[in-house]
């Protein structure tokens, strides 16, 4: 039945039998699993008496019970214990009773932990369901929807994503009819008894006092965990707080470990108490099986009980084949290798993808990290057909159908033309980039069965209920907009929990396809590890201060003292307190003898390295150094990557090259077209050293960029010589702190170390230059053959050789007649700081003094720790962010948001109107008049850069007519930074302004024009969600205009942008959703 | 700094460089004013804020108003702007605070809540900028009817804007500023703050005056705080007319307060709690009582403190 080399460790025998067995009657599986119970049946009273005993200072206001793999616990108030009725309150909290008439019934039978909920819901307490994605948390919300429906009281159902809201919208409908919509972009029924929308305009709601909130009795938060999120969760935050505090909250939220922190928050900022009810179990069970990269076989590693197989593991990650990386650096030029291992990656995927489908185990999610990614692999597969001809025609009507809904031009977009042959042989991507119509397309289809294979992004493990049988993950890493790094578990956890399918699946199949060896340690952190916990993201915003200023009774205080944040330091006190006294004993059981001298022998050495860090800087300053990078310079490079900085120590990381010689500098400018493209190429790709990308970084961030003809080590050698290290290391015991660092002789040992790695030109910023020397070599003038290449590299050894090994540097004050102060000193300081620590040079080799460094080391490392802990202490006591919140106030004072006694002005009133771009640099735009002087054309564009975030720091050239506005939204900008910087506030001018990006002007001002979707995808390179994206917040963002114009005064400008709403609200962009 | 006054019709600017805000029009590419009142300067919006009008709503305000009419949801109040106002039936908070949706029994008993001609406090909710419709709330308890106390009327700018509007003076009055110049004088719900004697008060340095303005805003705070709470626990029923015992003293002390308004708005000198008070410590110090404080001889001793704050 199977290949026998799979059958070992490819365990499906069990299930598929299962499987076969059952044929259709999935339904006759889903009775059997679930044991039939009295709906009467009171519930779990007596687990709940027997569990109560709150011990620890944690469980003081709350009681447990467990029961069925669901626990439940209570959080109330403080201050309940203090009053009269308090204890009966709290006892009859634990009174839950199955409701005799239920608001609403279900077809089938409830789950302990959906039952216990129900009966939270029912006693109209607030509550806190946390559980895996699939396993019906919904039902909790439908039911708490059903009770404030028949009580006619209004009721609010609140999403992350508006996508979600559309979808959830549709179902809710089907079922209850009084349901109405609200999101940014469309507003259908707002008067319905149930209204569902984003969290966005809930708060926005509360901000403005809407009555709505007056009447609402329940608020349903899905997917709560999002509050962690670092730009959104604050909004969350917001909405809770201010939410009256007689409203009954239910919260909906994937597995978190703090849940009880979060109730005890509600409780005490709402006064009323709080339920959790908790569970980890899965539906269906997973089990996890590896994919080594270039293999033919799948290894089971993690059972349905969690165990994980460490022969298994072990036999997969041997079965890598290491294959070096040869370019360990940049080559734009030579990219045959990186397509090599792309080829590779599609071929590993396409041989998973068959496997799994030959054992029937589709429908598959292929979770992978890049958008383009998902598009190539998605294109490779689907070369391959995993439909039957009816589903083929099915599909084909579903889509002519959902597509007959756009203009013909539309029709026409290339997206939309080249996705159906995809679609008709079952695969599909999903992705921020596609249209939202093609998502909706693919979402159906998905949801029918019709799709086998789907490539997607994270944003796909977000909320929508799209189970699959099984889930693959491409790769263990991703970019995180800084760098590749392996997933979390919480990742894991989310994306994971799409595999298998509730009542069809007995369980469900994860791969990990791995491409590099890891630690079974690591692996067990992805796969075993916990989720992530709820931690705020809380943070001020201007918009947030100016409408709490605005409003009566509330200050900016008020929130922050109730945020979640503020909560969770508090708890933290104690914690803290306690590590810092448990530090410290640690510390001071280190007893170290002769630690005065070491002591001194360590402060030196520290003190010689800063010192040489300093010269360096001098030597190299761009200023002098400039005019020395000429052709054939002999330069060496140093990198030092900085992981922060403390007062003892400091973690660091250094790459050091050999002698290199200069071939060209040039002032940083505006790279061609061509290599942007690569470089976002590069971003894409993502197996690419993550050196590389670091390296093309720093290369853009400085200002002169030097190329320089440099022997580079491949990967293989760079293992052996970190192996090497970590052995001399070993051997030196620690009598160098770092033999990189201080001491000479060492790096002329490196010099000698004679291996041949590859030569090329590499580009560095001058800062990275570390010695220049006096010598130069003759550079021919054509350098491109590798034999020149490596001729010259070796005219330096002969350099050297001649020199007798050593080679002279530049001299800052004989050669740059330098007159920098200080040089000489720092130098002759230097000098004398060697000298004395000369002294140590007899006894730092006794075994009894390397024993005492070794412990001082690690004292000081302790040291640090407290240092560290000390501070976040002093934060947690302080009220936080109130620096923050002092110089946000200030800045509004100086730019005239409100006036010397904390009242809000005019200007101030004219920036609440605007959430959807930076308030302060539109307001300031409004009054300059900049909007005034321009025509709607250049307006939207203008808008568009509020709008638009692109992570390439490469700006397109505009056209004179869009370049006038984007210079002053930069002036602008420049001047509001000044500003804040100067009232205190840190804010890094250069990446602000550059966070307003130019790169859709072109494209919004041709779209006013009236230009097709199709012609405005041309130019750009950006994927069209990404535009549409951009212009549905447009329009949203010019509506507030349109009202900030108006509350100025201004007529004529309200209905120049009303004009221009109406230019840009047409077509596909502001089709329809599907789901409506 | 320098005022610009303009005229009806006056040209305040030729600069095309600035914008039209309120109280001004284009004519012939010059920049005109069409009312009498002071130029203000943002940037480049140039607007006019006229010396006397109606009030001019803002989003936020708190201000006092009378209702004039009931309607099938909601209430006509009158706020003393250019149009009337609306206090939606589900603007209010119930009873207890309970939040549920505003049913037809609801709508017949809307009377129960609030008459005609009854004074109300609330906060400008919203403005719809198209149609000029003018929207109420009142947020929180603190808002509501006003009974049992005084009702002045001033011009609405003389009104100086602050953090709270909600005060309880030193010597124990109650003070809605309304921001559309109708103020409302009572003497607060929980009067045990303890309230010092008149005479008591020695205003004569800026310390000092700094030191009243924060009393003056933690009794405020005080008073108001506890009833909230009040309210909300004890399910209190908000909106019966309940009739409190006022003695002489405190009339006389709300008289006080009252004519030191009147003689502030005489003088057309800004209204706020600091300035009530000095005319209040004036007619203390001038042995001028109540009743005189009104006399126009009287208003331009009391006021003499004021203007020389002010400059």
């Amino acid at each position: 039945m199977f290949e026998s080399n799979v059958f070992d460790v490819f365990d499906f025998s069990e299930s598929n039998k299962n499987e076969k067995g059952n044929g259709n009657g999935n339904e006759n599986e889903k009775q059997k699993e679930k044991k039939p119970i009295n709906p009467n049946e009171p519930l779990l009273s007596e687990e709940l008496e027997s569990k109560v005993k709150p011990t620890l200072e944690e469980d003081i206001f709350l009681s447990k019970s467990l029961t069925g793999g669901c626990r439940h616990e209570i959080a109330y108030p403080e201050e309940w214990e203090n009053k009269e009725n308090g204890q009966e309150m709290i006892d009859d909290l634990k009174n839950l009773e199955y409701p005799k008439e239920p608001a609403t019934t279900f077809k089938f039978t409830l789950d302990p932990f959906q039952r216990t909920s129900v009966c939270c819901i029912e006693r109209g307490d607030s509550l806190l369901v946390s559980a895996h994605t699939s396993s019906g948390k919904t039902v909790v919300g439908e039911y708490a929807i059903a009770k404030a429906l028949k009580n006619n009281a209004r009721v609010i159902y609140t999403s992350p994503i508006k996508a979600l809201s559309n979808q959830k919208y549709r179902d809710l409908k089907a079922v209850y009819g009084d349901v109405g919509l609200m999101t940014g972009d469309i507003t259908i029924d707002p008067e319905s008894t149930c209204l569902v929308m984003t969290t966005e305009i809930l708060r926005n709601m509360l901000y403005k006092g809407s009555e709505i909130i007056r009447e609402v009795q329940c608020v349903i938060f899905d997917e709560i965990h999002y509050m962690k999120n670092k730009s959104r969760g604050v909004v969350w935050e917001e909405t809770i707080i201010l939410l009256p505090d007689k409203v009954q909250f239910v919260f909906l939220s994937a597995t978190i470990p703090n849940c009880l922190e979060f109730a005890k928050w509600i409780s005490k900022i709402h006064k009323q108490a709080c339920h959790v009810v908790f569970t980890d179990k899965r539906p269906v069970p997973l089990q996890y099986y590896l994919f080594p990269k270039g293999s033919n076989e799948l290894y089971l590693i993690v059972d349905e009980d969690g165990n994980f197989k460490d022969r298994n593991f072990q036999k997969a990650v041997t079965s890598i084949n290491i294959n070096p990386i040869t370019n360990s650096l940049i080559n734009n030029n030579n990219q045959s290798s990186s397509k090599n291992r792309r080829l590779q990656q599609s071929q590993d995927i396409y041989r998973v993808v068959k496997l799994i489908v030959e054992k029937n185990y589709d429908p598959i999610i292929v979770f992978a990290f890049s958008k383009k990614q998902c598009e190539v692999k998605a294109m490779e597969l689907s070369q391959m057909s995993f439909t039957t001809s009816e589903e083929q025609e099915m599909i084909q009507f579903i889509y002519k159908q959902a597509i007959g809904t756009l203009s013909e031009d539309d029709q026409k977009l290339p997206q939309i033309k080249k996705m159906l042959p995809m679609l008709k042989s079952g695969v599909a991507v999903h992705h921020a980039g596609l249209l939202p119509i093609m998502k909706e397309i693919v979402e159906i289809l998905f949801g029918e069965g019709f799709i086998k294979v789907l490539f997607a992004t994270e944003t796909f493990s977000m909320g929508l209920n799209m189970p699959a049988k099984t889930v693959i993950f491409s790769s263990t890493k991703k970019f995180d907009g800084t760098v590749f790094r392996n997933i979390t578990s919480g990742e894991f956890i989310q994306m994971s929990g799409r595999a298998g399918r509730r009542g069809l699946d007995k369980k469900g199949i994860v791969i990990l396809m791995l491409d590099e060896r890891i630690e079974p340690s690591v692996a067990k952190d992805i796969l075993l590890g916990k989720p992530d916990s709820l931690n705020s993201a809380f943070h001020l915003s201007y918009n947030m201060l100016l409408n709490l200023i605005r409003i009566e009774g509330i200050n900016p205080e008020y929130l922050m003292s109730r945020s979640f944040f503020q909560f969770q330091c508090e708890r933290q006190l104690p914690r803290k307190k306690q590590q810092i006294e448990e530090l410290k004993i640690e510390s001071n059981d280190i007893k170290i003898i002769n630690e005065s001298k070491i002591k001194k022998f360590y402060e030196l050495s520290e003190k010689i390295q800063e010192l040489s860090v300093e010269i360096q800087q001098i030597r190299t300053k761009p200023f002098y150094s400039f005019g020395y990078m000429k052709p054939g310079r002999l330069v060496r490079i140093r990198k030092i990557y900085r992981y922060g900085k403390m007062k003892f120590g400091k973690v660091k990381k250094v790459i050091k090259w050999n002698w290199g010689v200069v071939i060209n500098i040039k002032k940083r400018h505006i790279r061609r077209k061509r290599d942007e493209m690569l470089l976002e190429d590069e971003k894409e790709n993502e197996e690419q050293d993550n050196n590389v990308l670091e390296q093309l970084k720093n290369n853009l961030s400085s200002e002169y960029i030097v190329d320089v003809l440099i022997e580079c080590e491949d990967l293989e050698s760079i293992q052996k010589k970190a192996k090497n290290k970590i052995r001399k290391n070993l051997n030196k015991n620690g009598g160098n702190k770092d033999s990189n660092d201080n001491d000479d002789e060492d790096e002329e040992d490196d010099d000698n170390d004679n291996h041949r790695g590859i030569v090329k030109i590499v580009k560095f910023p001058l800062s990275d230059i570390y010695k220049i020397s006096k010598m130069r070599v003759r550079v021919p003038e054509n350098i491109r053959s590798v034999k020149t290449k490596n001729r010259i590299i070796r005219s330096i050894s002969e350099v050297k050789k001649r020199l007798e090994g050593t080679i002279p540097q530049l001299d800052p004050v004989e050669n740059y007649k330098s007159t920098e102060r200080g040089y000489e000193q720092t130098l002759e300081k230097l000098n004398e700081l060697k000298k004395e620590i000369k002294q140590f040079h007899l006894i730092k080799n006794t075994t009894q003094w390397k024993e005492g460094y070794k412990k001082f080391l690690s004292k000081i490392e302790i040291l640090t720790q407290i240092e560290i802990a000390e501070k976040q202490l002093s934060e947690y006591e302080s009220v936080i962010l109130n620096d923050k919140l002092g110089s946000m106030k200030k800045s509004l004072e100086s730019l005239k948001y409100v006036n010397t006694e904390g009242i809000i002005s005019e200007k101030g009133r004219t920036a609440c109107e605007i959430s959807s771009g930076n308030e302060l640099i539109i307001t300031e735009l409004l009054y300059q008049g900049v909007f005034n002087d321009i025509n709607i054309y250049q307006l939207t564009s203008l808008l568009s850069c509020f709008l638009h975030k692109e992570r390439s720091k490469t700006t397109p050239k505009l056209p004179e007519n869009l370049n006038n506005p984007f210079r002053k939204l930069t002036e602008t900008a420049k001047k509001v930074g000044k500003i804040e910087q100067k009232s205190g506030y840190e804010i890094n001018i250069e990446d602000f302004v550059k966070s307003f990006h130019p790169g859709l002007m072109k494209v919004v001002e041709r779209w006013t024009f009236g230009d097709s979707f199709l012609e405005i995808t041309k130019l750009t390179k950006n994927f069209e969600g990404t535009i549409i994206r951009t212009l549905r917040g447009l329009e949203e963002l010019m509506r507030q205009m349109s009202n900030a114009a108006l509350s100025m005064g201004n007529r004529d400008l309200s209905s120049k942008i009303n004009d221009g709403i109406v230019k840009v609200k047409r077509d596909i962009v502001f089709a329809a959703s599907l789901y409506l | 700094m320098n005022v610009q006054v303009v005229n009806l019709g006056e040209v305040i600017t030729n600069e095309n460089e600035s914008i039209r805000g309120h109280g001004t029009f284009q004519k012939d590419g010059n920049l005109v004013s069409s009312v009498a009142g002071i130029v203000h300067r943002v940037n480049k919006l140039v607007s006019v804020k006229p010396l006397r009008s109606r009030y001019h709503p803002e989003v936020g305000d708190v201000v006092v108003g009378r209702i004039t009419e009931v309607l099938r949801n909601n209430w006509k109040v009158d706020i003393g702007a250019r149009h009337d106002a609306f206090l939606g039936l589900s603007a209010i908070i119930l009873p207890g605070g309970v939040q549920r949706r505003r049913t037809s029994t609801d709508e017949m008993n809307m009377r129960n809540f609030y008459k005609e001609d009854e004074l109300i406090s609330a906060e400008i909710q919203k403005i719809n900028y198209e149609t000029f419709k003018i929207s109420l709330h009142t947020r929180s308890f603190k808002y509501g009817k006003l009974s049992d106390g005084q009702f002045v009327t001033v011009p609405p700018m003389l009104i100086k804007r602050s953090k709270s509007h909600y005060l309880v003076l030193p010597n124990g009055v109650l003070l809605i500023l309304g921001c559309n110049g109708f103020i409302w004088l009572s003497i607060p719900e929980e009067s045990e703050l303890k309230i010092k004697k008149i005479s008591n008060w020695f205003i004569s340095t800026t310390t000092e005056l700094q030191e009243l303005e924060d009393e003056i805003n933690e009794n405020s705070n005080k008073s108001i705080k506890d009833k909230n709470m009040d309210l909300e626990t004890n399910n209190f029923d908000f909106y019966k007319k309940k009739e409190k015992m006022i003695t002489k003293e405190q009339r006389l002390e709300i008289c006080r307060v009252r004519n030191a308004i009147l003689a502030l708005s005489n003088s057309f000198l800004p209204i706020y709690p600091t300035s009530i008070m000095l005319v209040c410590k004036k007619s203390i110090e001038e042995n001028i009582n109540p009743k005189e404080m009104i006399k126009q001889k009287n208003m331009i001793i009391l006021t003499s403190e004021v203007k020389e704050l002010i400059k």
